[in-house]
């Protein structure tokens, strides 16, 4: 069984949460759901309107993208790791399908106590942004590479 | 109704009234009897009159008469009976058995007399309630935008009261008192005519000045009549809008505005008091002072002669008669003024103009014709109250089985068309008739059967659901369940009919299951079943019935029903691997997923049943003490209380995060602070008691996988079964039958039949795991054939005052299923789901036209003013209204999805 004090560890883990201190961390672990799944059950469906974003606190999961030959699976997902933020934040529908591999346990952050959470603490909203800017530097080095390889 | 309430009491009971008079006539002589006998029996045996010496006798039962000289009887006695000579003791006896014998007969005749005039005011106030109310059925619909209905409540239940009080006295009491009185004046005339004077002239002061004082207090009487009946309005209007005037901060407005007008009541009241004894110290000084005279004036005539004493004492005897009689008709004219200013007031009120003709609600047990040829508006024009046009002459044709929709804004028309066509508005101009005949001269039983109407805020009464669909059904007693005339039902009816009331029995059958394409009461549920799809009903009262207990007379024919559903259940759960979503109920184990209270006490509780000061919680306290539990709990709710408060604490009240923090409510947050340090500053053990019940009740709560404190050690579980057994054991006299413990393999009664079948909790840790709980749950009770008895459970849920229990949607769609169980001919639906979706609108409506198109050929006419323009792709018209007009007329001719546009009609 899933206990606030493990989930506190788990979150303290994940880098967006690193800098913050564990009491709110508890807070935003008590405010959450622990939710598990069956194996091949998903968790977020592309294109559904999300209002939820998710720490894996056990278990392995796909993350796919449908195409016109089934789906592909982009990227696979382990314990700690921490997703569906991007819906959340912008109000966007899911930009991929994650599936539970075998049983996988999650803690489901709601939408209000994470941007209560953010609100509240300044170096989260900042850590957040951070995260993200990485992403999106990441992202422009990629499209970048993928035009070059594509003129070339 | 009569304008005097004597005009309408002498209408409705003269052969009583007169019957009354008469009794009280012939009550008379028996009366003067026994006041006569004490002075008899004193004088004759008890003093010796007669009776000089213990031989002597007198003659008893001696009947004679004489005729007076003026006659012509010249003083000759006529002897019936000589009479028996009696001694002295035995005529004590016989006059004191005289004397019995009369006050047993006056006792019965005041016996009969009293119930008598109960009897006939209760009747009349009977028939003025019916006849108010009967009236009130009849308005006109405008008559009742300016009515409150809490004002016209209390005008029926209250103010009508006094009234059936003084109906049995209006024309005995006068005439009784009258007679009293006027035989003490003469009396007093007889003996002298000055003293006879002197008395008249101050009970004429009386009679005069008296009434003349109380006209102030008749006009303080209405006033107090309409102050407290608007209060009773603005009660109801609280009562009714308790949502605006909270959410509007209008709490304190409310107040005063209360206490403004109970300001107002006072000094009406207070007025009325000062009034009433004023009246009554004038009325008392008159009565004292007349003695006085008396005294002067009649002693004066006794010293110089004019008066023997004799006739003093006997005028001043009969004087002390007179008072009272005449007080009491005073009193009595006091009554019948008040009385007829309430009737008045409440008279004005239901005289209005324009009622309907009874005729046109006549109760018709037939079948009326149906529309089988044309529903025609032409010219239908409708104006509001202040003359502001609604509809323009607007002219439109229903032939059976069209089905047409209105579209455009929010009051462009389409709605007031809908209101005519249900004979809700008259229009202004312009007719509508049916199969040819004018609308409004077709009786209720004509239309209110062949015309179905829907809107969006339809007022439910506080019934069950089942009766609030077939509401539509009832219009007369089609089928009589009164096996046997009885003694009482006779009375019943003969009691009806004495007040005017109707001699329709309740207790019938009055459903017209055969409107509903019914055979009878048996396959009623099927057509119920099949509307309350159409209007996506089902499935809620499906989920009501499943959250509903089983009705006791039921239990026997349910429990092996439920119990083989909950192991078809379980086997269907485990058939598709979803054993892990249910935690089974196991007395000897803790259920992990439900909260430690309903870990020990593994029951349900039925507060109904509870007699005795016992209550569930108390017992729970001292078991809990008892088995030692108390300190672990109090500590676990200690932790409990210090973790959240270690997490919410120092939220800012208006954090929303605070209302996800359960167990504790976000104001409870302080006192739990200053309990957790009263707690910790010491031993557990010397935690105050009220801190414990307190901290025992955060414990109470706790549901380990939801709160994930992680406080539930093994041992601790164990503890709590343990506790869990001496609870049932132990269970006191008074709690017994109170509480129905879980138990396998047999029928919890107390539970819902939910919680029967699936004999666990659900573990909603599992994504999804209600939804597929429920629908195996479904799966089960469909194969066992269970959902129609748990439908029908459904059904009998109680909706609440003004359907309260109900959410919108629900009331709305109850609306629409009410209007369509009836099978009506013109189905009329007013911007009715308003509450829905524009998804879930447009599905309703391409059912409800199915079925409309598939009932009959041709089929029912449709008029729907919709609340989105989309579903009017699936009706064969689709008028478009602005400005209370109708724009454009679209045609679409099945097999064509093009519209082609019409001229708009005129």
């Amino acid at each position: 069984m899933s206990l606030l004090s493990n989930e506190v560890e788990l979150l303290r883990r994940v880098p967006l949460f690193a800098g913050i201190e564990p009491g709110k961390l508890k807070l935003l672990a008590y405010t959450s759901d622990v939710v598990t799944y069956e194996p091949g059950q998903v968790l977020v469906r592309k294109d559904d309107i999300g209002d939820a974003a998710y720490v894996i606190i056990e278990g392995d999961a796909d993350v796919s993208v449908p195409a016109d030959t089934g789906d592909i699976t982009v990227a696979e997902l382990h314990d700690g790791d921490f997703f569906g933020e991007i819906a959340i934040l912008c109000d966007t529908p899911r930009t991929a399908t994650v599936t539970a591999k075998g049983e996988l346990t999650a803690l489901r952050i709601r939408k209000e106590p994470f941007f209560q959470l953010m609100k509240q603490f300044p170096e989260m909203a900042v850590e957040m942004t951070r995260l993200l800017a990485e992403r999106l530097t990441r992202t422009t080095a990629d499209l970048i590479e993928a035009q070059q390889r594509q003129s070339a | 109704m009569d304008q005097s309430i004597f005009r309408y009491t002498w209408r409705f009971s003269k052969r009583d009234q007169i019957w009354l008079l008469f009794v009280v006539v012939a009550s008379l002589p028996f009366y003067f009897l026994s006041l006569d006998l004490p002075k008899q029996i004193i004088n004759g045996p008890i003093q010796g009159e007669g009776f000089s010496s213990p031989t002597d006798t007198e003659t008893a039962l001696r009947i004679a008469f004489s005729i007076p000289a003026w006659l012509g009887g010249g003083g000759n006695e006529f002897v019936l009976f000589d009479g028996i000579e009696l001694e002295r003791v035995t005529m004590l006896v016989y006059l004191c058995t005289l004397f019995l014998s009369f006050v047993l007969i006056n006792g019965a005749f005041k016996l009969y007399i009293s119930v008598f005039k109960g009897r006939l005011g209760e009747r009349m106030l009977r028939r003025m309630r019916y006849q108010l109310v009967d009236t009130l059925l009849r308005f006109p619909l405008p008559q009742f935008r300016r009515m409150r209905s809490s004002e016209v409540a209390t005008m029926v239940k209250d103010e009508v009261e006094p009234l059936g009080g003084f109906i049995g006295d209006a024309y005995v009491q006068p005439a009784f008192l009258l007679s009293q009185a006027v035989t003490a004046m003469v009396f007093i005339m007889l003996q002298s005519v000055t003293l006879g004077l002197v008395a008249g002239a101050i009970v004429a002061v009386q009679v005069i000045l008296i009434p003349r004082l109380r006209r102030r207090l008749l006009i303080l009487g209405r006033q107090r009549q309409l102050t407290a009946r608007a209060l009773a309005g603005r009660v109801g209007e609280i009562v009714e809008g308790i949502i605006g005037v909270r959410v509007n901060d209008a709490t304190n407005w409310e107040r005063a505005e209360i206490a403004n007008r109970l300001g107002k009541i006072f000094f009406i009241r207070f007025d009325i008091y000062q009034w009433k004894f004023l009246v009554k110290f004038i009325n008392n000084l008159l009565a004292q002072v007349t003695p006085f005279i008396f005294y002067l004036i009649g002693g004066y005539f006794a010293i110089t002669g004019r008066l023997d004493i004799g006739q003093l004492v006997a005028v001043i005897a009969a004087y002390k008669e007179l008072p009272s009689p005449l007080k009491d008709l005073i009193d009595w004219d006091q009554q019948r003024l008040d009385v007829q200013v309430k009737y008045t007031q409440v008279i004005e009120q239901f005289t209005i103009g324009k009622v309907l003709d009874p005729e046109l609600q006549k109760l018709d047990t037939n079948t009326p014709p149906r529309i089988d040829r044309e529903v025609a508006a032409s010219g239908l024009a409708i104006r509001d109250d202040s003359g502001a046009t609604l509809l323009e002459p607007t002219s439109l044709k229903l032939a059976p089985g069209d089905a047409v929709a209105a579209i455009g804004p929010v009051g462009a028309g389409g709605e007031y068309l809908a209101e005519a066509l249900a004979k809700l508005s008259e229009p202004d101009s312009g007719r509508i008739l049916i199969d040819g005949s004018p609308i409004e001269g077709l009786p209720d039983s004509f239309t209110g059967r062949r015309i179905g109407y829907a809107e969006a805020n339809t007022y439910l009464p506080q019934s069950s659901l089942m009766n609030a669909l077939i509401y539509g059904l009832r219009h007369a007693p089609l089928r009589s369940q009164t096996e046997e005339e009885t003694r009482e039902t006779r009375q019943w009816l003969t009691e009806a009919r004495a007040s005017g009331n109707t001699e329709t029995n309740i207790a019938d059958d009055w459903i017209d299951y055969a409107a509903a394409g019914a055979e009878g009461p048996e396959d009623l549920l099927v057509r119920l079943r099949e509307v309350l799809v159409l209007v996506d009903l089902e499935n809620d009262v499906y989920r009501l019935g499943l959250r509903s207990k089983m009705p006791e007379e039921a239990l026997g024919e349910m429990e092996s029903r439920v119990l083989a559903a909950r192991d078809a259940f379980r086997e269907r759960l485990v058939k598709n691997r979803g054993e892990q979503y249910v935690e089974m109920f196991d007395p000897d184990h803790y259920v992990v997923n439900a909260s430690v209270k309903e870990n020990l006490i593994f029951g349900v509780s039925d507060p109904d049943a509870i007699d005795g000061e016992n209550t569930e919680d108390l017992y729970l306290a001292k078991v809990v003490t008892d088995t030692g539990l108390e300190e672990k709990l109090v500590n676990m709710g200690l932790n409990v209380a210090e973790t959240l408060i270690d997490l919410f604490g120092d939220l800012a009240p208006d954090n929303p995060l605070l209302e996800r923090m359960d167990l504790m409510s976000p104001d409870e947050i302080d006192d739990y602070r200053a309990i957790v340090r009263r707690a910790s500053a010491g031993e557990l053990s010397e935690v105050e008691e009220s801190d414990r019940r307190a901290l025992l009740r955060l414990a109470y709560g706790y549901i380990e996988p939801r709160h994930r404190h992680g406080m539930l050690d093994d041992d601790l579980q164990t503890a709590i079964v343990a506790a869990r057994q001496a609870f049932r054991d132990n269970l006191p006299e008074d709690l017994s039958g109170a509480i129905v413990f879980y138990q396998p393999g047999s029928l919890n009664s107390a539970a819902s039949v939910q919680d029967n079948v699936l004999f666990g909790r659900i573990v909603d840790t599992y994504a999804e795991a209600v939804e597929r709980v429920n629908a195996l749950l479904r799966e089960t009770m469909d194969s066992l054939g269970l959902t129609d008895a748990i439908i029908e459970l459904g059904l009998s849920f109680d909706v609440g005052s003004g359907a309260k229990r109900l959410s919108l949607a629900q009331q709305q769609k109850v609306s629409l299923a009410r209007a369509l169980i009836k099978r009506p001919d013109l189905l009329v639906v007013n911007r009715a789901l308003t509450a829905l979706d524009a998804n879930a609108q447009d599905a309703t409506v391409t059912r409800v036209l199915d079925f409309a198109r598939s009932i009959s050929d041709p089929g029912m006419a449709v008029f729907w003013v919709l609340g989105h323009p989309g579903s009017g792709q699936w009706f064969d018209r689709v008028l478009t209204f602005e400005n209370g007009r109708i724009a454009k007329s679209e045609e679409r001719t099945s097999g064509t999805e093009e519209g082609r546009a019409l001229e708009p009609a005129k």
